[in-house]
């Protein structure tokens, strides 16, 4: 497992996010040719998946620890950003804490107040649940996710259960984002920021801490260092990331609901990680691309693709006997060797 | 007796269940001392290390750290305060290399800070200190390798590595020469003797020769209390030593 | 104020037998199950089947209990017994993937429209529990199946043998398995209860609430958090928090505004772990 190693950033990993995004910000123009635009919705939803699965990965992977929160934090951010357009449109000011504001559609403010909300909401229920460990931990996530999708489905003046509808034209700073190829590039430039925040975090100082401490506890706190902050702030960054990614799918489809915060939908980031790799800052990448298609092939082929997909989660799961550290491992190796 | 004492534990009392693990131990560290603990099977002699370096929190008592109760103080703390521990069954990160895991005692050495940014292998401040340490040790020439392919002798030396990157003013080993085969035990040897005055160091052996070749004092822990400390030479002579301890085993 | 009390009480009955089956397997199996809501389900489904073909809603409840508790040992030796060592990861995932499998699947043989589960005329209508307090015979029923389960399970738990050799199994495992016992049959048995537990709860929400797919979800987020309240593998904790669950749940809803009732069992969940990290009963040290 050499490929945890701080020390040795192999060839093959300090190029394949370049490649990753590479690929991808070749879509366009190869859906242009084919004359496919369909394409273009495809890698946006790629895009924006794979931006919340490597910040989830951050957590799950490096840090170690199952969160199920994912997409509660991911549907905060996409009600920020349809809330704030939401008020603009109806003409009609929030009030928080006494003061008055109109809401705003400029993607450059609520994009980032999508981050800083989810931010906080992870800080808060990342210290309860980072007190404790292993299953206490992957459960109480799992609880606080549900937590988050009743609040929506309660948000009654917002939709409830049915979603919110975005009605005003979105901008960022001014500029229309309502053309797919630029809101398909400035999704993949904030992907690519993603990768090389997390990236850094993991080869620093605060992520050999954060790897460490996965895998050695005890060691940690006897090298005089405790993890608890460690881990919060990998939390919740983590959190902000994805109500960012959450913002961003909200613009995207001019749409939010509870259903993107059900706990299913935390399984499925989950699963995203696992099958890109849980070793890589870009392995989530591959695992959202992977996890897009599959939704989609198995659902032009059965409405009941769900059962499919489960079968496969199984079936992956089951034939990794050494648990999923193999795939992590095989992947690896046919990576490329140092 | 004259200079204050590094680490003053008195009257400190652990119970497992009805078992009294500790029982009323008193204990005095002087200033860069090697100070033996040695003690039958059951004396209690990890459960006071993991105590002193806290790991484990005693029922009563009182530990005193250059001046400081530390009594109550969770592990990282004594830790930042200078107390270093080298575990008697290894305790490394085993996906990392050998030198990534001295650059973690380093930064817990260099105290709190995250640095998200800063690329940590091409820090100076961190790697510095840890191919020092390895030095110190002899393991430079295997610090790249993962610790998952470590020898148990290497990573003996290992977790000196790391005890020793954290500079600490106390350090705690706990059978460091515990299943080293003949030569390594002898190179471990040699190793703490370089560091007598460097740093304060509490020795817990099986191995009584190497003991009494290191130790400057030596403490006999007998049921969890300290019934005699002295000398190598003062402790060999006492006829209490002799019957609860030395006449029977070794 | 005596009805939402009775109200709050049969939750926490019903979320009990949820949450015993969850902590036994994880406490003694070290397992934790996501699909425990889909075995739920699966009673619920079976009970209204079987009482829509037969008319009959005694025949309803054999049939579901019996139906889930087979599933239970399927899923068990067929799949989740190779799990058991894995990580929690591994265990989410296989769980995970089984609860996709088990919602579509019904959808698939049931349809996306909810069953219907009438209740036969003895159970339908209420009685005056105080003068002028009428209550649903059914509800009192469900509560009174519940109690006597969660009884049943205390003695079944405390005075027997098997019952002995759980509660080792809960808090040391390397000893209960060297009291050699069978290890795989007692785990298929036990694995069989829970889900029979969880059948029996489903089957019993059923004319409460609508037999849909999905329907097994709230409540296993419920029965989680009941779980790690009371602290995981501890029978007792889980009987504690159900109540507190049960009456926490339906007083805030009837007491705060919306967004914040369906919200107060998890602050109370928080609340609890702020102070008790593993809970009111922690099991394992």
């Amino acid at each position: 497992m050499a490929e945890f190693d701080p020390h040795l950033p192999r060839p093959v990993e300090r190029l394949a996010p370049i490649v990753v995004v590479g690929l991808l910000a070749a879509v366009p123009p190869l859906a242009q040719v084919l004359g496919d635009p369909f394409l273009i919705k495809v890698a946006t939803r790629v895009i924006v998946f794979a931006i919340a699965a490597v910040a989830l990965n951050l957590v799950l992977g490096f840090a170690g620890m199952v969160s199920l929160l994912q997409a509660g934090l991911f549907g905060v951010g996409g009600y920020v950003v349809a809330i704030a357009a939401h008020h603009i449109f109806e003409a009609e000011p929030i009030g928080i804490a006494g003061l008055a504001w109109g809401g705003s559609a400029d993607l450059a403010l609520t994009l980032p107040l999508a981050a800083v909300v989810a931010g906080l909401m992870a800080l808060v229920t990342g210290m309860v649940s980072l007190r404790t460990s292993g299953p206490y931990f992957l459960m109480i996530t799992l609880a606080f996710d549900q937590m988050l999708y009743y609040g929506a489905v309660a948000l009654q003046k917002y939709g409830g259960d049915d979603g919110l509808q975005i009605l005003t034209p979105l901008t960022l700073a001014g500029w229309d984002v309502s053309n797919r190829w630029r809101f398909f590039y400035f999704a993949l430039a904030l992907l690519a920021v993603t990768l090389l925040v997390v990236g850094r975090l993991v080869g620093s100082r605060f992520g050999i801490v954060l790897r460490a401490a996965a895998e050695n506890e005890r060691r940690v706190a006897v090298s005089g260092i405790p993890p608890y902050p460690y881990r919060l702030a990998a939390f919740v960054v983590s959190g902000a990331v994805a109500g960012l990614a959450g913002g961003l799918l909200a613009a995207g489809q001019q749409f939010v609901s509870p259903a993107d915060m059900h706990w299913v939908r935390s399984g499925d980031f989950v699963v995203m990680a696992v099958l890109g790799g849980l070793s890589t800052v870009w392995g989530p990448v591959v695992g959202a691309a992977a996890f897009v298609v599959l939704e989609l092939l198995l659902s032009s082929w059965t409405q009941h693709w769900q059962l499919v997909f489960g079968l496969i989660i199984v079936a992956v799961v089951l034939s990794l006997r050494g648990g999923l550290a193999d795939l992590v491992h095989l992947l690896g190796r046919s990576g490329g060797a140092r | 007796m004259t200079p204050q004492p590094l680490l003053s534990v008195r009257g400190l009392v652990k119970s497992f269940g009805g078992l009294m693990a500790t029982n009323h131990l008193d204990f005095d560290l002087r200033a860069g001392e090697i100070h033996g603990v040695i003690g039958p099977n059951g004396a209690g002699k990890t459960t006071f290390v993991s105590q002193l370096q806290g790991q484990l929190m005693p029922d009563a008592g009182a530990i005193v750290l250059d001046g400081r109760d530390v009594t109550f103080e969770p592990a990282h703390v004594r830790a930042r305060l200078g107390i270093a521990r080298s575990f008697q069954i290894t305790s490394l990160v085993p996906s990392f290399t050998v030198l990534a895991n001295v650059m973690l005692a380093v930064q817990g050495g260099q105290g709190h800070s995250f640095r998200p940014w800063k690329r940590a292998w091409t820090d100076e401040r961190l790697s510095g200190p840890a191919h020092v340490a390895l030095a110190t040790v002899g393991l430079t020439h295997r610090a790249l390798t993962p610790v998952a392919d470590l020898a148990h002798g290497e990573c003996r030396q290992l977790e000196l590595a790391m005890a020793l990157a954290m500079k600490p003013r106390l350090l705690l080993l706990d059978e460091p020469m515990a299943g080293v085969g003949r030569q390594d035990g002898v190179a471990m040897t040699d190793m703490i003797a370089r560091l007598k005055g460097v740093t304060t160091i509490v020795l817990i052996e099986h191995d009584m020769d190497a003991v009494f070749r290191l130790a400057d004092r030596i403490s006999v822990l007998v049921a969890g209390r300290v019934i005699r400390t002295g000398t190598p030479a003062e402790v060999r002579a006492d006829p209490e030593v002799r019957a609860a301890y030395l006449g029977h085993s070794h | 104020m005596i009805e939402q009390t009775l109200n709050g009480v049969q939750l926490g009955v019903m979320l009990f037998l949820m949450a015993s089956g969850l902590t036994l397997v994880f406490g003694i199996m070290n397992f934790i199950n996501l699909a425990h809501g889909s075995l739920y389900m699966a009673g619920a489904f079976t009970a209204a089947w079987i009482q829509n073909i037969s008319g009959s809603f005694l025949l309803a409840i054999p049939a579901a209990i019996l139906l889930t508790a087979a599933l239970g040992v399927v899923f068990e030796v067929g799949l989740f017994r190779r799990f058991y060592a894995r990580n929690h990861l591994d265990q989410v995932l296989v769980t995970f993937g089984i609860v996709l499998v088990a919602n579509e699947a019904t959808r698939m043989i049931f349809g996306p429209v909810p069953l219907r589960m009438p209740l036969p005329p003895l159970l339908a209508g209420s009685v005056e529990i105080l003068p002028g307090l009428p209550y649903p015979t059914f509800r009192l029923v469900v509560l009174g199946v519940g109690l006597a389960v969660a009884g049943l399970l205390w003695v079944i738990v405390m005075r027997t043998r098997i019952g002995m050799w759980v509660r080792a199994g809960s808090s040391n495992r390397p000893i209960a398995a060297a009291m050699g016992v069978d290890v795989d049959r007692v785990f298929a048995a036990l694995f069989a209860v829970g889900a029979a537990l969880a059948g029996l709860a489903g089957l019993m929400a059923g004319p409460i609430l609508a037999v849909q797919v999905g329907m097994g979800e709230p409540i296993l987020i419920l029965a989680l958090v009941v779980t790690v309240i009371g602290g995981i593998g501890s029978i007792k904790g889980a009987f504690v928090a159900a109540l507190m669950v049960g009456l926490v749940d339906t007083f805030g809803r009837v007491l705060l505004p919306p967004a914040l009732g369906s919200m107060v069992i998890f602050l109370l969940m928080a609340l609890i772990l702020a102070f008790r990290p593993k809970g009111l009963f922690p099991v394992h040290g």
